[in-house]
């Protein structure tokens, strides 16, 4: 098994867990406007709560306690790398 | 083959669209106007409604019928039941005799037939169907709640883009897998309005208005199932809306036990907006069985995306991302 792991790897993310086909930027690559690229313009502050834990510090990708779900986290929406550049 | 298997994708194909995001985004404008009603559909359901409205008040003089559930939301998908409920100036409209009073009053006005009363149940209500439309009509007695959450599901809908296009399309994907009703454990309406208005109101893109949910649609989908298909805490967390603001937050099951009423831990919880004490999903037992379907629905996305977006043009050609997901069964629109 780990054989065949090792022959993935995705030049996108410089990483050994997929494949260049089977690179999760294929589907979550968002359309974001072009303000919030911005850093000049004002941010809104971001809702902010955890999937694992239920707390309002951290997104559950970054949650520090045990996972509760079974189902392994491939890395998700809820992270705060996906907040505007100036927030994170 | 294809196109009758999944009628929205005739004649819109999006198979040269370069982000394949943006395709799945374009299939659900697809697939969200497929299943939307017709104007014949919504003059039919106005006529029905009309004339109960009508014949009930000259039958019962004090009271009002309204519409209340999908119907009242335009949330409705094809051949959805309507919900009515009658309410008096008096308030005692909900028992035996009322039900049975009104259910023969509907039958020799030849406005029902397959007429049924549920008089035991804990929500009392006459059954029955229209004899025109075949449409299927619930009425219950006195009842506010129905009201209000349409209400508040109305505005949200007006003030959150993206809300009636995710539903639509999750409650189109719950009803192919039979996940819908909440009489066998299924999911009900309400709570799969809830989770999709905390899912966008607490996206990190969306909360700081990063970008346009209309334009994102499909990778929303995707991350939709993501979060309670693989990521979201059931054992621990309660899905809630702050009262005063309505935003979205997630209360611990160990802090709230009046909520969590069930035996399992493994249980969905959703804090009704109106009534704190009041669990949404009390219903929604067969939580086994939605988890599992809304990772499916992840994995079987996921994977489409990826065989798409190598596959070459004549093998993308009238193809659709959703078909593994949503089958559509029922006459051709």
């Amino acid at each position: 098994k780990s054989k065949t792991r090792k022959k993935q790897y995705c030049r996108t993310c410089d990483s050994f867990q997929h494949g260049d086909e089977n690179c999760p930027t294929i589907w979550r690559s968002y359309l974001t406007k072009r303000s919030a690229n911005n850093d000049n313009e004002s941010c809104v502050l971001p809702v902010i709560c955890c999937y694992n834990c239920g707390s309002s510090l951290h997104y559950g990708d970054e949650c520090p306690e045990q996972r509760s779900s079974r189902v392994p986290n491939l890395g998700s929406a809820f992270s705060g790398n996906n907040l505007p550049k100036k927030l994170r | 083959p294809s196109s009758t298997l999944y009628p929205w994708v005739r004649n819109h194909d999006h198979c040269k669209q370069k982000e394949i995001a943006d395709w799945l985004t374009l299939e659900m404008k697809d697939l969200v106007n497929y299943i939307s009603p017709s104007s014949e559909e919504i003059i039919t359901r106005n006529r029905v409604i009309n004339t109960l409205k009508k014949q009930i008040s000259i039958f019962w003089p004090g009271t009002e019928a309204h519409v209340f559930g999908s119907c009242a939301t335009d949330l409705y998908l094809p051949g959805s039941d309507i919900d009515m409920v009658v309410i008096s100036n008096t308030g005692d409209y909900e028992n035996r005799s009322r039900l049975y009073q009104l259910s023969s009053f509907l039958r020799a006005k030849n406005l029902a037939k397959n007429v049924e009363v549920i008089a035991s149940a804990k929500v009392p209500i006459i059954k029955f169907v229209d004899p025109d439309s075949n449409l299927h009509i619930d009425i219950s007695f006195e009842r506010k709640n129905g009201l209000d959450a349409a209400r508040r599901i109305r505005r949200w809908l007006s003030s959150t883009p993206g809300l009636r296009e995710l539903v639509l399309v999750v409650k189109q994907f719950l009803r192919s897998r039979k996940l819908n009703n909440v009489h066998v454990g299924g999911l009900g309406g309400y709570a799969t309005i809830i989770m999709c208005y905390h899912f966008l109101h607490s996206h990190p893109k969306l909360s700081t208005n990063s970008m346009d949910p209309s334009d994102n649609l499909g990778v929303l989908l995707i991350e939709f199932f993501e979060l309670y298909g693989r990521n979201f805490s059931y054992d621990n967390l309660i899905i809630s809306l702050n009262p005063e603001t309505e935003e979205p937050r997630y209360l611990l099951k160990d802090k709230n036990s009046a909520l969590n009423t069930a035996r399992n831990t493994f249980s969905i919880v959703i804090q009704d907006p109106a009534d704190p004490t009041n669990n949404i999903s009390r219903s929604s037992y067969n939580l086994r069985d939605l988890k599992k379907a809304f990772g499916g629905a992840y994995q079987l996305l996921v994977a489409k995306c990826y065989q798409l977006n190598v596959a070459p043009y004549k093998d993308r050609l009238g193809q659709s991302i959703l078909g593994d997901i949503i089958k559509f069964k029922g006459k051709e629109r």
